[in-house]
């Protein structure tokens, strides 16, 4: 039995001038998809001379309150606000404040 | 053995004098112990090693070769071109399979053992460096000007040439995998911040502390509530991590107070 194979040619495509309905927020489609959410406690200044210095037992004061509640941040962008917790071994975060979309 | 680099063109990597020779040094190495080991033992090998950018002009085009292997060129250079940004890879190109048989054209190695003798060589370059076999790709034949060099931008192409032994060889190198082979000299670095660190130490810069990351689905996350627990991940580090503020993590901490502020103990 023989086949032949021959090139495939794709057509060129173009957007055309009048598009069609857009999909639209169809969370049903992504819901499954998983993020990864980091949960960050406080930012500190320091220079480039310390950065370099810096050694095992040194202390970095954050500018954050000990008692503040903690960002739980997707990309970047914080979503969400919350104190920490222990879950078993682990550390968690209950939720406290919720950001309103921007 | 003569070792000599050459470059007509200007690559968006451009490598110093230093990089373009060591990597030519590191490739003549590869090619000498392949050359005895696999192709001609008892003999001393003679070629040269010269590199150019990754340019359409650097590749030897022809047009005459037939649809289904230019076809066939192509489809892995672009498979090649769509990870190079993302994974180091080495190719071998533009050996025509008799030039390696010892005899005339008619005495063709059979093709496995082609391939994996070139796959050898390719191994043996980037034998230091943990890559799979996936990474590295064979092509037989020369590239027709058909085949979508821009999309392979940033490259590296080294010709072997063979004294007794012609054509030549190709290997097209990504730029990730040059900066792989040919790290910059971090000692070097060290040293020229060393002579700058009067006039550096003193720029601020913002540091960030971590406690961990977690995974959740975007459903999840569309409906979280106040009071709902996130779990942090299993793999985070129990204590977390400082990073700069573009994401490089510099140390891991665990978390205190310092009065009534929150503090990061550096613990690595």
């Amino acid at each position: 039995m023989s086949s032949v194979v021959s090139r495939v040619e794709l057509p060129v495509l173009t957007t055309a001038a009048e598009k069609g309905r857009p999909l639209g927020e169809r969370l049903d489609l992504v819901e499954h998809v998983q993020v990864k959410l980091t949960v960050t406690l406080g930012e500190a200044e320091i220079n480039v001379g310390k950065l370099f210095g810096l050694a095992a037992n040194d202390v970095i004061t954050l500018d954050r309150d000990a008692d503040a509640p903690v960002d739980i941040r997707l990309n970047g962008r914080v979503v969400a606000r919350g104190a920490l917790v222990a879950v078993g071994d682990k550390f968690g975060v209950r939720v406290t404040e919720i950001q309103p979309e921007s | 053995m003569d070792t000599t680099t050459s470059s007509s063109t200007t690559p968006i990597l451009v490598l110093g004098d230093k990089r373009r020779h060591a990597l030519t040094s590191h490739l003549s190495n590869c090619v000498n112990l392949w050359l005895r080991t696999w192709v001609a033992s008892g003999r001393e090998p003679q070629f040269v090693v010269t590199l150019s950018a990754a340019t359409e002009a650097a590749i030897k085009a022809e047009d005459s070769h037939t649809d289904k292997i230019v076809t066939g060129c192509v489809e892995k250079l672009e498979h090649l071109a769509a990870i190079a940004d993302g994974d180091a890879l080495a190719a071998v190109l533009d050996i025509p399979r008799h030039a390696w048989s010892g005899g005339s054209s008619k005495d063709g190695i059979a093709g496995g053992v082609f391939d994996k003798l070139l796959t050898a060589l390719a191994r043996g370059i980037v034998a230091d460096l943990k890559f799979g076999p996936w990474q590295i790709g064979i092509f037989e034949q020369h590239l027709s000007r058909k085949t979508k060099l821009q999309d392979f931008k940033r490259g590296w192409i080294a010709t072997i040439a063979f004294e007794d032994r012609p054509p030549n060889l190709q290997v097209a190198f990504s730029a990730t995998l040059v900066s792989h082979l040919i790290p910059v000299d971090s000692k070097a670095v060290a040293a020229t911040l060393t002579r700058r660190r009067a006039a550096i130490a003193e720029e601020p810069m913002r540091i960030e502390a971590v406690l961990g990351e977690a995974s959740v689905s975007i459903g999840d996350l569309a409906s979280l509530a106040i009071n709902d627990v996130i779990v942090l991940r299993d793999d985070s580090p129990q204590a977390g991590y400082v990073t700069t503020t573009d994401g490089r993590r510099v140390a891991n901490m665990s978390l205190g107070r310092v009065g009534a502020k929150r503090a990061a103990l550096i613990t690595k």
